[in-house]
């Protein structure tokens, strides 16, 4: 029996000297992840939802218009804070857990810590979305969770930034994989941010457009400096377990971790292109966002090369679909989020739905389609049995790759041709939403699709925690192992 | 006053962190022998050159 | 690696520096700015907001006008805006000391705000924040009839009842429609939303 000190310190823990079996670490991740995942599906379901009737107002004004909780300014919010901490952020913490127990070889310790964690931060959520929704919300984008809901998140955090530590000391010695880096990186780096922008905005908000400048570098920063490490800490672990080929250059991820790093954090100004700010501030932004070329052209170079010539992969791995999807997404989200920085571009763009097309393929196309494919590799590990339905799950990427790229098309075109009505002093404001209706109903249309895989998934894994799939074999390979034989339909 | 101490600490906690990470990094050889750091991620139970995930089949074992 | 220290100094400062330029400066310089006197009229501007239209933010923040409406007006170098009519000049950080928060936005489904207190009377704003779809031909603006309170008339109209409203939800006879006190200080906020006071950081720029 272990005194808690005990269970703290490294050297007195037998199995950091001896190998553990894989199957071991996996089961003893199998709560809080699954608990993680499960409220993460629940809250995608429910952020779908919001977002459908957001959408749908954009084009039928009149549709549930009666009460105030449902009214555009709310619902809008709530959709956004429901996917971004409810879906997305939850989902990540899973997927990064299980990640952090696989690189350091150890079973996971202290699952109370992480349990106690989940409870907090879908609390959190629930508490935040309901303020939304009641009026509550102080309009500060990102953050409209009302300040009464934000220390129950910050606890639920504060836990798992402490379990992590105590998790990485316990780590088997050797080599600290890419992967860990990214995830040890996002972890401590997100509680700053939030921290931060809590004190700054909501506990003793400063005065005046400051508070913009605050407010996008927090957002931003979410972005590039917690969701991308958490996103890309994924590829580079599943890529090359999935077609069991390392990483083409390891020098490469290195470099483009640390370019990440230093470069990311003056982007956030860029949402703010001719805002009330000293011209450095803006111009100081637009070079970071070009100097991103960086790390995301090396991510780009390493993903390519470690798949070249593994591409057939795409047809027989859920998890290598649904990973390179986001991978890909990842690099052409960012170099037009670099384009889109630069000031001549800017002027059309800002202010459309051309940003909210650019947001989506980030935080969907990318990240969460990236969290799909770690969802779909994970899970199996952790129950024992195999997902039930192949055809599910080539339902669900469709339906999701599908959805989202006419989602973001829609919104690309619209929100170019609403860019160029606005920018014409001809033209009468009214006809900038005009140009942009069909699209709006297209877009529509498309999260009717996203909405579709997303209860497609949900169904499915339910199914799994049904054990509804035959049982894996033994340790975590798939039953049937021979692959050039097999020909699937896609 | 209060909340620039929390932020100027906040921010000298991360960008030290960063940096003595950095250093440990450099120190304990983890940018040496790059090709075998790649590879950390194998075993004999999951060696290079074999798959690790595919569709489920329709029939059972 | 004997310039590791070397190296260190490069990451701690360029890292540091993002928080410095994107965090401590706004904090430390932009977030203190005060207003100053109007050299002409002798009036502090930006204008202090009536106790009515300070309360008005709060409505206009719980109800997320934001996502549709940005207020901000830039600069003719980067942009049509001041060609388009929405102010004489450019928005600075001090036009936005007595705001909680700077509601600057970054979506313009619907127009912006900076100097739309310039543009419609009291009543305007009240019959168009009850029936926009009216008001507007083609409006995708949602109605914030919740807002409103209809009631029987008792006696005299209310003072305060809107008029000529023309659309489904317009009262029967007998009956009149009423703003309640959040809708009265939305409007009073609505109406506080001029920025053409001259600024000795933000010039006006003569039209091209």
């Amino acid at each position: 029996m272990t005194t808690l000190a005990e269970s703290l310190n490294p050297s007195s823990s037998e199995q950091t000297l001896e190998k553990i079996e894989r199957s071991a670490i996996d089961a003893s991740a199998r709560l809080p992840v699954l608990l993680f995942f499960g409220t993460a599906i629940f809250w995608l379901l429910i952020g779908s939802l919001l977002a459908l009737v957001a959408s749908f107002k954009m084009s039928i004004p009149g549709f549930l218009d009666n009460e105030a909780w449902l009214t555009f300014g709310r619902v809008r919010p709530a959709h956004m804070n429901t996917v971004i901490y409810g879906w997305a952020s939850a989902a990540g913490i899973g997927v990064g857990l299980w990640l952090m127990a696989r690189l350091c070889r150890v079973a996971m310790m202290h699952t109370s810590l992480l349990i106690v964690a989940a409870i907090f931060w879908n609390l959190g959520v629930l508490v935040g979305t309901l303020g939304i929704l009641a009026g509550d919300s102080r309009s500060i984008e990102w953050l409209e969770f009302p300040g009464y809901s934000t220390p129950i998140l910050f606890i639920a955090y504060a836990f798992i930034g402490i379990w992590g530590i105590i998790m990485f000391r316990f780590r088997r010695p050797g080599h600290v994989y890419v992967s860990q880096w990214y995830l040890l990186a996002a972890f401590l780096w997100f509680p700053w941010l939030y921290g931060t922008v809590n004190i700054l905005l909501i506990w003793q908000p400063i005065l005046g457009s400051a508070q913009g400048a605050v407010n996008w570098w927090y957002a931003h920063n979410v972005l590039g400096l917690w969701f991308t490490p958490i996103g890309l800490a994924s590829a580079y672990y599943m890529i090359p377990k999935v077609i069991g080929r390392p990483i083409h250059s390891y020098y490469l991820s290195i470099l483009g971790f640390w370019s990440l790093a230093l470069f990311y954090s003056w982007n956030g100004m860029h949402h703010l292109i001719g805002g009330p700010f000293p011209a450095w501030m803006i111009s100081a932004s637009v070079v970071a966002s070009i100097m991103m070329f960086i790390p995301v052209i090396t991510v780009a170079i390493n993903h390519h090369m470690t798949m070249k010539g593994h591409f057939g992969g795409l047809k027989w791995s859920p998890t290598l679909r649904f990973t390179v999807f986001g991978a890909m997404s990842y690099t052409v989200v960012s170099f037009q989020g670099s384009l889109m920085a630069i000031p001549t571009l800017n002027q059309i763009t800002h202010f459309t739905h051309y940003t909210i097309g650019h947001s989506h393929l980030g935080l969907y196309a990318f990240f969460t389609m990236m969290m799909f494919g770690a969802m779909y590799y994970i899970t199996p590990r952790l129950v024992g049995w195999e997902w039930p339905s192949a055809n599910l799950i080539r339902w669900h990427f469709w339906l999701a790759a599908i959805g989202i790229l006419v989602m973001v098309g829609a919104l690309t075109l619209g929100g170019i041709i609403q860019g160029l009505a606005l920018y014409d002093p001809a033209v009468n404001f009214m006809n900038s939403m005009h140009f942009a209706s069909p699209f709006l109903w297209v877009r529509s249309i498309s999260g009717l699709l996203l909405t579709a895989a997303h209860v497609i998934f949900a169904v499915h894994f339910v199914m799994m925690l049904l054990q509804m799939g035959s049982k894996r074999g033994e340790p975590t390979l798939f039953a049937r192992p021979v692959l050039e034989e097999e020909t699937l339909s896609v | 006053m209060v909340p620039a101490i929390l932020i100027l600490g906040g921010l000298i906690f991360l960008s030290g962190s960063a940096l003595i990470a950095f250093y440990w990094a450099a120190r304990s050889g983890q940018f040496r022998n790059l090709k075998k750091g790649s590879e950390v991620i194998f075993d004999e139970d999951e060696p290079i050159g074999q798959s690790t995930d595919r569709f489920p089949m329709k029939h059972k074992e | 690696m004997n310039r590791l220290p070397l190296l260190f100094l490069g990451i701690f400062l360029t890292f540091a520096s993002a928080w410095a330029g994107l965090v401590a400066y706004p904090y430390l310089k932009l977030g203190q700015l005060l207003p100053i006197t109007n050299e002409e009229t002798g009036e502090l501007v930006p204008p202090p907001l009536s106790g009515i239209a300070d309360a008005g933010q709060d409505v206009y923040a719980a109800n997320g006008c934001l996502y549709c409406h940005s207020q901000q007006v830039r600069p003719a170098y980067l942009s049509t805006d001041i060609a388009k009519g929405l102010g004489p000049r450019r928005t600075v950080a001090r036009d936005y000391i007595r705001s909680r928060p700077a509601f600057l936005g970054t979506m313009r489904t619907g127009p912006d705000l900076t100097n739309v207190g310039l543009r419609y009377s009291a009543e305007w704003q009240h019959r168009h924040l009850y029936e926009p779809g009216e008001v507007s031909k083609g409006s995708i603006m949602p109605a914030f009839r919740y807002l409103y309170i209809m009631q029987k008339i008792e006696g005299a109209p209310n003072a305060d009842a809107l008029k000529d409203l023309t659309g489904p939800h317009a009262p029967k006879p007998g009956y009149e429609v009423v703003p309640t006190e959040d809708a009265k200080a939305l409007v009073a906020y609505l109406l506080s939303l001029k920025r053409n006071y001259p600024l000795p950081e933000s010039p006006e720029e003569a039209l091209e």
